[in-house]
């Protein structure tokens, strides 16, 4: 039996199915929480962040248009809460430099923990579009959609975020020899 | 072609470690329940419906109005040929008095919805809510519902931070500068007292055992006062993390009310029985001992001298002088459940219980030269049923 789409599932969801909306929250949660993490570099925050993004999302849902893909209509309000939240923090609390979040990686495979550490690193423009592209493996041209800017300027800020976190490597060999 | 970098990444991003699984269940949890209802979803369809309908309607009407006015000439476009003649009724915009004025921010939980007034607009927060509190300004408030603890942008309504606890918070107080709330926790293990950063981070459980009285900050936002659950007051300093416990005095044993003066180290303490005690905690000035009116005690401060206790249906003021104390009361016309005064001292915000109505109402400061002299009325803010008994907790910042 063919799985429902999303559109389908949206529609039955909008029409009071709890299952409907379950089978929808499954589907999506864990790419959404992943992407929450790498953007914000923490799970604390990433917890909050996909949680209000699906909350969010459910609540609007009469006002989604079930023609259209669900996930990077989700993609994109989990981006937009994750930026805000760190925006915020740094305006309640004075951080001086949150563009270069410290992640917390200690959970993460010994062999990723620097380049997920470098990820981190990297301006929040560069690092969105490296999670998605990389993250999740949107195409430049989905990524283009979803974040509402030219394809071009995807292809810049990528190659400059891959340029970084070369950069960043080469400083972790140097500070490691 | 990707290179090795490229593919490191792909395995990096997408081995990352995932949600928790208790995580993922709350979310769910919270996502289904954000769900709107066949019967929202229908009526937002037909409101959209209904708006259209009636924006064509006004446009036909209105046309043909104005086609009518003008007898069946299009009105011209354009500055108006004759000079606009300045408006003539109401007061001189000198003469009416400043409800509220600007920066100021007035916040009230009335039932169980959050209410913050400032001089341009006055707006409502959504319901089901234990808690509520603005920051000074209004920049930001706080909301308590069970579960958790949220801070939404007060202008706009966008979700700040959001801070899961395991209970219903309730009491959340912003420090005069918005870097900490304290705020109660009614857990499984009681009531506690904490303290968060305003940010939503770095939540600390101050004292295992508090009394269900709001907490209140010191100016200076480096200590704040709460009952513990025996009813002694504590002044917990956030910085070194000590508790300094009040000895009774007074004959004051179990507190329902503590408030820090707007400056200055002095802390009011009021209990139901009518005793008032104003302790230095800067251990400048000796304690004052006093008594007002019985019942559940609000206290606002005017200035450092000058406080006014609200308890039943009587308004107290007491002034500190350099030796001893003055004291002189009004009457209200229902019984006090809160009470703030202006950062000038020259309003307050009262919430009056009378009959089966609850009013929130902001009222010139009575002269307090006779006793029941009316309150000079200036704004009501809301004006609905009892929810539920105990205090509107209210602030003026």
């Amino acid at each position: 039996m063919r799985a429902p789409t999303d559109g389908e599932l949206v529609v039955r969801a909008r029409a009071g199915s709890r299952d409907a909306a379950a089978e929808l929250f499954s589907r999506h949660w864990p790419r959404a929480w992943r992407m929450a993490r790498a953007v914000t570099g923490r799970r604390d925050m990433a917890d909050d962040v996909a949680q209000d993004a699906f909350e969010r999302a459910f609540a609007a849902l009469s006002r989604f248009d079930e023609r259209r893909p669900f996930e990077p209509w989700l993609h994109r309000i989990v981006v937009n809460r994750s930026l805000d939240l760190l925006r915020s923090e740094r305006r309640l609390v004075g951080i001086e430099a949150v563009d270069r979040i410290e992640g917390e990686w200690r959970d993460a495979a010994a062999e990723d923990r620097a380049l997920l550490q470098a990820v981190s690193g990297l301006s929040p423009q560069r690092r969105v579009v490296i999670v998605l592209r990389y993250g999740l493996g949107h195409t430049p041209a989905a990524i283009a959609e979803l974040l509402g800017l030219p394809v071009g300027t995807i292809h810049s800020r990528l190659a400059r975020g891959l340029e970084d976190l070369r950069g960043l490597e080469k400083e972790h060999d140097v500070e490691r020899a | 072609m990707s290179s090795e970098l490229e593919r490191d990444l792909e395995r990096a991003l997408g081995e990352a470690p995932g949600p928790d699984p208790g995580v993922t269940d709350r979310a769910l949890r919270s996502a289904l329940e954000a769900l709107p209802s066949p019967a929202d979803t229908r009526r937002i369809r037909r409101r959209r419906l209904a708006l259209l309908l009636a924006a064509c309607i006004a446009a036909f009407v209105s046309g043909g109005v104005t086609l009518a006015a003008t007898d069946g000439r299009l009105p011209g476009i354009g500055p108006a040929l004759t000079p606009a003649r300045p408006a003539t009724s109401g007061a001189p915009a000198h003469q009416r008095p400043v409800v509220v004025a600007p920066g100021e921010a007035i916040s009230a939980l009335i039932g169980d919805r959050g209410l913050v007034v400032t001089a341009r607009r006055a707006r409502t927060f959504t319901d089901r809510l234990s808690g509520f509190a603005s920051s000074p300004a209004a920049f930001y408030a706080i909301e308590a519902r069970a579960g958790h603890l949220r801070a939404v942008q007060a202008a706009t309504g966008r979700v700040a931070w959001r801070f899961r606890v395991a209970g219903t918070p309730t009491d959340p107080v912003w420090a005069p500068f918005p870097i900490r709330v304290a705020y109660l926790l009614h857990g499984r293990r009681g009531l506690e007292v904490h303290d968060i950063w305003g940010n939503g981070t770095h939540d600390f459980a101050v004292h295992a055992s508090a009394a269900p009285v709001a907490p209140s900050w010191r100016w200076d936002s480096k200590a704040f006062a709460f009952v513990r659950g025996d009813g002694a007051v504590v002044v917990h300093d956030v910085i070194g993390g000590r508790d300094i416990a009040l000895h009774p005095a007074c004959g004051l044993r179990t507190a329902a009310a503590v408030a820090f003066a707007p400056s200055g180290g002095r802390l009011a303490i009021a209990d139901r029985h009518g005793h008032l005690r104003v302790v230095d905690t800067t251990g400048h000035a000796p304690a004052l001992c006093t008594t007002v009116a019985r019942g559940l005690p609000s206290i606002g401060w005017i200035g450092a001298n000058q406080l006014l206790v609200g308890a039943g249906t009587i308004l107290s003021r007491i002034v500190i002088h350099r030796v001893g104390t003055g004291y002189d009361a009004t009457a209200t016309p229902g019984t006090i459940a809160g009470l703030a005064a202006s950062p000038d001292g020259r309003r307050i915000v009262l919430a009056l219980e009378s009959g089966s109505r609850m009013r929130v109402l902001i009222a010139a400061t009575p002269r307090f030269s006779e006793e029941a002299a009316p309150l000079r009325l200036l704004r009501t803010l809301a004006d609905q049923p009892v929810a539920g008994r105990g205090p509107v907790p209210l602030s003026w910042l």
